[in-house]
């Protein structure tokens, strides 16, 4: 057995030291958290999209529960809108003065940003086997990336379509998609609240990937 | 430094090499990158186009029709971006991208197998997609009944003359597929029948394999060879139109309708 050389401990506390600190800095709720369109607040709805699958997509819907203290309840089975959002907090890199390789080098923590995401799943209001009703909700503390994806299975073959929207301009928000992989038809049309107009376009990110338009990422 | 101060001072006409050049695409879209670079980005309407998060190509060129006005554009992306070969057509103002081949493969891109008897169509056997080359329509066939587990990976062999209809290898069958709707034929194409057929594209595509690796090439040999079967059923099976839908037949076999497929009205 050799003896731990001192760097390495001091080392190890520093990283230990860097780590707590970063918690410190905030602790997101970056869970995935799952909601009905039909237990939506309306005061909450920043938009409604209704969706007319060409084909219906597969509905059995499930809900699981998880947690003993704090219930989580998930739903999966049926059509969802992936909404990202993102969270700019604090966080700490770790400086390092002098050569780390020798004793006395003097580990630091340096405050840097971090951006942190976490999603929102809002399964669909089914009103018959084609057509669904979504509504994109905000998360309280986090910022909207204006952008969610349509997700739905065929056949278990599972697709999405990514959209990016805006309040601040106006477009003709209806109109017909094929997706990217399988290319299923769609057609969609948004609604903004109060009856304002605003603006809906396609963007297609990879399937996955909501908050990375192609193309309109800065509709806004 | 001076150097290059120099260079540029002798030959002010020729554009710097180290700068981003872009050049026209045809309609709003432009191609933007460094000469000595073989790599692209897709450019529309002045703002970068990243289609299903890949910004980097290796092969972009507009396929020939156009729809809004603006042309259709092939794109083969640069491997680390995770994205094959893809058909981009603009829908309301909008690029938006179809996935053509999954193979990232820079050094031997799929670029379709043209089917046999058939001037505009392009086959992606390995995804189960088509490229109807004159109007830009792509096409997918599905393999596998509602709730089947199909164990064999399927290849797109044949489309029908009228598109609508496409025939799938699979292990044990050849599927008969419809667009929009699933299978609903299967021709017994057994694996004896296809371990003899399939010899000489076997032979013949490890030969080219070995060729081209003497020669310094690099290509997919198991594209290749599945290239080849398609070529070979091509050749041995035919398209046709009787009273029950579209059929495929060849070497005896007649197809065999699968159950129908009850669309759960659910």
């Amino acid at each position: 057995m050799r003896r731990t050389p001192v760097f390495q401990v001091l080392r190890g506390v520093a990283l230990a030291g860097a780590a707590a600190l970063a918690g410190c800095a905030s602790s997101p709720d970056v869970y995935e958290k799952h909601v009905r369109s039909e237990d939506a607040n309306p005061a909450d709805v920043a938009l409604t999209l209704d969706v007319t699958f060409a084909r219906a997509p597969d509905y059995e819907p499930k809900t699981n529960e998880f947690g003993s203290k704090v219930k989580r309840v998930e739903y999966a089975g049926y059509p969802s809108l992936d909404v990202p959002f993102y969270q700019k907090g604090l966080g700490f890199d770790l400086g390092v003065l002098g050569d780390p390789r020798a004793l006395l080098a003097l580990p630091y923590p340096s405050p840097t940003t971090r951006t942190t995401s976490a999603q929102l799943k809002i399964f669909g209001e089914r009103l018959d086997a084609n057509r669904y009703r979504f509504v994109v909700l905000p998360r309280p503390g986090w910022n909207s990336m204006h952008s969610f994806q349509v997700a739905f299975a065929i056949n278990g073959r599972r697709e999405g379509m990514t959209f990016a929207y805006s309040a601040k301009t106006v477009c003709e928000s209806r109109f017909d998609v094929t997706t990217p992989t399988y290319g299923f038809g769609m057609s969609v049309a948004a609604s903004f609240p109060g009856g304002k107009p605003g603006c809906l376009k396609a963007c297609d990110a990879r399937p996955g990937y909501p908050g990375q338009c192609a193309f309109f990422s800065g509709v806004e | 430094m001076p150097a290059a101060a120099h260079a540029q001072a002798a030959a002010p006409a020729a554009a710097p090499t180290y700068l981003k050049a872009t050049e026209p695409l045809g309609g709003a879209f432009e191609l933007e990158g460094y000469p000595a670079s073989t790599l692209r980005q897709i450019k529309y309407r002045g703002k970068a186009y990243r289609p299903l998060n890949a910004y980097e190509f290796i092969y972009v060129k507009a396929l020939g029709p156009t729809q809004e006005g603006q042309p259709m554009l092939l794109a083969v992306s640069n491997d680390f971006m995770g994205v094959g070969t893809i058909l981009i057509a603009v829908q309301n103002d909008t690029p938006l991208a179809r996935v053509l081949s999954p193979t990232v493969d820079m050094r031997d891109p799929d670029m379709g197998l043209a089917q046999p008897g058939r001037q505009d169509l392009l086959l992606f056997t390995a995804g189960s997609r088509a490229l109807v080359t004159s109007t830009g329509q792509v096409l997918w066939f599905e393999h596998a009944l509602p709730k089947e587990y199909q164990r064999s990976i399927p290849l797109l062999v044949s489309v029908s003359p009228d598109n609508r209809h496409g025939a799938l290898l699979l292990d044990n069958e050849i599927r008969l597929s419809k667009a929009d709707e699933g299978p609903y034929a299967s021709v017994p194409f057994t694996k004896a029948m296809q371990i003899a057929a399939f010899r000489p594209a076997s032979d013949g595509s490890s030969e080219l394999a070995r060729k081209a690796l003497a020669e310094g090439k690099r290509i997919d040999q198991r594209r290749l060879y599945a290239n080849m079967k398609a070529e070979w059923i091509n050749r041995n099976f035919r398209w046709q139109e009787g009273k029950d839908g579209w059929q495929f037949v060849g070497q005896g076999l007649k197809a065999v309708p699968l159950p129908l497929q009850s669309r759960q009205e659910r």
